[in-house]
């Protein structure tokens, strides 16, 4: 089975590191690191026309300059079949939903394990 | 329009004297001028009847020329010529011929007819020396003959005509009787007027009626005046008239022999007649009288008009006078009804403003005071007699002003401003003043409304106050609010930070330890013990914060409920699942009782149902010792669910038991680390269970067990 390609999207590096330890290298290959919401954006674009567009977004919420739901918004407006997966330290409601709405397809609370990763990226590939 | 009695009478005099002058003029005129128009007709009359006897008498002339051109009459053949003369006889006898007679150029009677000698009066001699001699037809001197008859002989002469010879003559004797009596008898001119014929001598050969003077002579008649001075004026005219052609004639006198007429005033008109050589008079003659008494039954005509027009226009002012009198009635009478009307009126009027709870003034436009109503004089303080007299009592500050808006506006409404009442207080009114004029619009007088508004400019301050204590209010709540709000940002944006500024570390040190637990292959087994340790407390510290920051939401009000329809036996059983080994682990007895295992369903946020009832069976699990009994009972109630969850394990004691539900209370102590309790969990069923619309209670005995019990809305 083809490995499905992640792009990474938090402003704390060690996150970055941790989630792309998390993932089986046989399973998920990741294309990309994003720092902040418009880098984010930035880089699906630029992967897409590079032929590696992403399988999966991992999508903090609380980032630098533009945040989370921003970049949600743009990924989902220039590809509607995205697939984002907010991984946030926010857990209100409102703002979960906000995501959900504007086409996010799954929402996993920090802390994460790796149990809880990779069920919710299988949930999101399904 | 009005009618006046006198004025009518006035103009009645003065068309009757109009009518009267005019009747007396026209009268003047018409006497002067009948006379003339009688005497004018009479000259149409004397031209009509000299024109018919001159066509007959020619006529007569021009039957013998055809005559005289009769071959038979030419050759005097002598069978012939009677014949041809005959037959002309028969035509003409109608027509005045008396005879006829042939003579030849020596004067020798050659045939007559009729046969009975009538030729014998006919003297030709002169006659055929005249028609020889001028080769026309010759007309003789009017003659006598048989019985006094009066006629003209007519002589024709008669040539051969191829040689031009002159043969003779044709005589015939016209009757002049018979002609005037055909074509003058008919005529009439006025009464008793009638026509004359006078030959060139003056011999009266036709007069009407009056056949006593037919033969004499005119001029004799004339002789017969007795007033010589008329002689005089009449003759010369007369005969100068005669005389010539001169067909005008007018009036004169005139003169018959033998009648009462005599000396009676005459309108007379002459028109010659050419007759032969000689010049006859055609006298159309009528007494004066008969003129005058057309023109009198004109001016009798005339005076019936005039009096019917005297009559009309005294029987139309009559009429006019007689119905003005009965205008004048009614007016008076509508008069009355109306000053009774007004009367009513004004009584009525009066009423209202005597009645009035504002104070009333009427004055002149000179400002003089004509009427005060007793409001006035109770609002002034001065008795209405002394208002009248002229006390003032006005702003006279304000006067000018009011005069002002009076003058621009034609009124004044409501104008504020002050009196002063005879005890010198100053008391506010709302003054309003109208102007009233007549019909003609012309102004009459001023009313003045003073309405006392000393309770209104309270009631305006006592407003205005409470307006302004409200604005200041308003604006300290806007105020207030604005911090509020503020203040909820701050809140929501704190719970926010702290979220994740807690969790940030967390993840941290859960996801590494996870990693290290998992992907690391060379880790001792006390490095791997002291991991556990770690992710052990980590996941406590993580549900800290979770419970910690749900409350903080809470508490914020920031908590929406999720609403879905929930099935309670479904969310009881996903949390037994979660909680199964730790149940088998402690060998517990967990009995759920579902009446009839009906389903059982609410309106709720499942999140939340979920954490009561995890936290309310995840505490039974740790307050009961091993092998003991836990019991979920859910009841369904008519408006709400009732749910309890009983344990049979170490219970609180009695003075725990308020403060159960309190954040970080925790009954024993000694208890907290072992079970790795925050001191939440409660606190947060409790809130949750408040906003399902239900209320939790706990029912427990040291030693013995607890029983949990809280109800739930079936609609939140």
């Amino acid at each position: 089975m083809k490995s499905k390609k992640i792009l990474i999207v938090d402003d704390a590096e060690f996150m970055r590191e941790m989630i792309e330890d998390m993932l089986d290298p046989k399973s998920y290959k990741v294309v990309g690191h994003a720092f902040n919401g418009k880098d984010a954006f930035a880089k699906y674009k630029q992967l897409t026309k590079n032929g590696l567009k992403p399988n999966i977004v991992i999508m903090d919420l609380v980032l630098p300059e533009k945040d989370g739901i921003w970049a949600t918004k743009e990924i989902i407006d220039y590809d509607k079949d995205a697939k984002i997966l907010i991984v946030s330290a926010l857990s209100a409601p409102d703002i979960i939903k906000e995501a959900m709405e504007l086409g996010a397809k799954g929402y996993i609370p920090k802390p994460i394990t790796i149990k809880k990763l990779l069920s919710a990226l299988t949930d999101v590939l399904s | 329009m009005k009618f006046n009695s006198k004025k009518v009478i006035i103009i009645t005099v003065i068309l009757v004297v109009c009518v009267l002058i005019f009747g007396y003029i026209s009268h003047l005129t018409f006497e002067n001028s009948a006379e003339h128009e009688f005497n004018d007709k009479q000259l149409v009359l004397a031209n009509q009847a000299a024109l018919t006897i001159k066509i007959a008498l020619d006529s007569r002339v021009e039957d013998l020329i055809v005559l005289s051109k009769l071959h038979s009459v030419q050759r005097r053949d002598n069978a012939d010529c009677y014949s041809d003369m005959e037959a002309m006889y028969m035509d003409l006898k109608e027509k005045g011929i008396l005879a006829i007679a042939r003579f030849d150029a020596n004067n020798t009677l050659q045939y007559s007819v009729p046969k009975e000698n009538h030729g014998k009066y006919i003297d030709t001699i002169s006659s055929l020396k005249e028609a020889k001699r001028t080769g026309k037809p010759y007309i003789s001197e009017v003659i006598n003959f048989q019985n006094n008859k009066k006629g003209i002989i007519v002589t024709v002469p008669v040539y051969d005509p191829q040689t031009g010879e002159f043969l003779g003559v044709i005589s015939a004797i016209v009757d002049l009787d018979l002609l005037t009596s055909k074509y003058l008898s008919d005529i009439k001119s006025g009464k008793s007027g009638y026509a004359m014929l006078i030959d060139n001598n003056g011999t009266v050969l036709y007069a009407g009626e009056y056949t006593e003077l037919v033969g004499i002579n005119y001029y004799n008649i004339l002789n017969n005046l007795k007033d010589s001075k008329e002689k005089e004026e009449v003759l010369p005219l007369l005969q100068r008239q005669l005389s010539g052609d001169t067909r005008t004639g007018y009036c004169y006198w005139h003169c018959h022999y033998g009648t009462n007429q005599v000396n009676k005033k005459h309108l007379v008109a002459y028109a010659p007649i050419k007759v032969g050589e000689g010049l006859w008079k055609l006298v159309i003659t009528a007494p004066v009288e008969d003129a005058q008494e057309l023109a009198s039954l004109a001016f009798r005509l005339n005076m019936l008009f005039i009096g019917l027009i005297i009559l009309i226009i005294t029987g139309g002012s009559s009429v006019i006078i007689r119905m003005q009198s009965r205008w004048n009635r009614d007016l008076e009478k509508e008069v009355k009804m109306k000053t009774k009307e007004i009367e009513e009126n004004k009584n009525y009027f009066e009423s209202i403003l005597e009645n009035s709870v504002d104070g009333i003034c009427v004055s002149d436009m000179n400002g003089k005071v004509l009427f005060v109503n007793n409001a006035l004089a109770e609002l002034t303080g001065y008795s209405k007699e002394e208002l009248i007299a002229g006390k003032k009592w006005s702003n006279k500050k304000d006067d000018k002003k009011i005069m002002k808006i009076l003058k621009e506006f034609g009124k004044v409404t409501n104008f504020e401003t002050n009196i002063i009442n005879k005890d010198g207080i100053k008391i506010p009114i709302g003054l309003s003043v109208g102007v009233l004029k007549d019909t003609k619009g012309k102004e009459i007088c001023l009313v003045g409304i003073n309405r006392n508004i000393t309770k209104e400019v309270k009631l305006r301050k006592i407003q205005k106050f409470l307006s302004d204590e409200l604005e200041y209010s308003y604006k300290k709540l806007q105020k207030s609010y604005n911090k509020l709000k503020e203040l909820d940002k701050m809140k929501t944006d704190f719970i926010n930070v702290v979220a994740h500024e807690l969790r940030t570390p967390l993840s941290a040190i859960i996801g590494f330890n996870d990693l290290l637990l998992h992907r690391s292959d060379n880790l001792t087994d006390k490095q791997k013990h002291y991991l556990r340790i770690m992710k052990k407390n980590a996941n406590q510290l993580n549900d800290l914060v979770n419970e910690v920051l749900e409350l903080a939401r809470i508490d914020a009000g920031k908590v929406k409920l999720q609403l879905e329809s929930l099935d309670l036996g479904e969310i009881v059983s996903e949390v037994i699942t979660d909680l199964k080994p730790l149940i088998e682990k402690n060998k517990q007895t967990l009995i759920v009782d579902i009446p009839n295992n009906r389903i059982i369903k609410i309106s709720g946020d499942k999140q939340k149902i979920t954490q009561i009832f995890s936290n309310l069976i995840s505490n039974a699990i740790k307050y009961t010792p091993d092998k003991g009994k836990i019991e979920i009972k859910i009841e369904d109630k008519e408006k709400e669910i009732l749910v309890k969850v009983m344990d049979n394990g170490i219970g609180i004691k009695e003075k725990d038991i308020p403060r159960i539900f309190d954040r970080f209370y925790m009954a024993d102590a000694s208890l907290t680390r072992e079970c790795n309790r925050t001191g939440l969990g409660l606190a947060i069923v409790k809130e949750n269970v408040k906003l399902h619309g239900g209320n939790i209670t706990v029912k427990s005995k040291l030693g013995e067990g607890s029983t949990f019990e809280f109800t739930l809305s079936k609609q939140t």
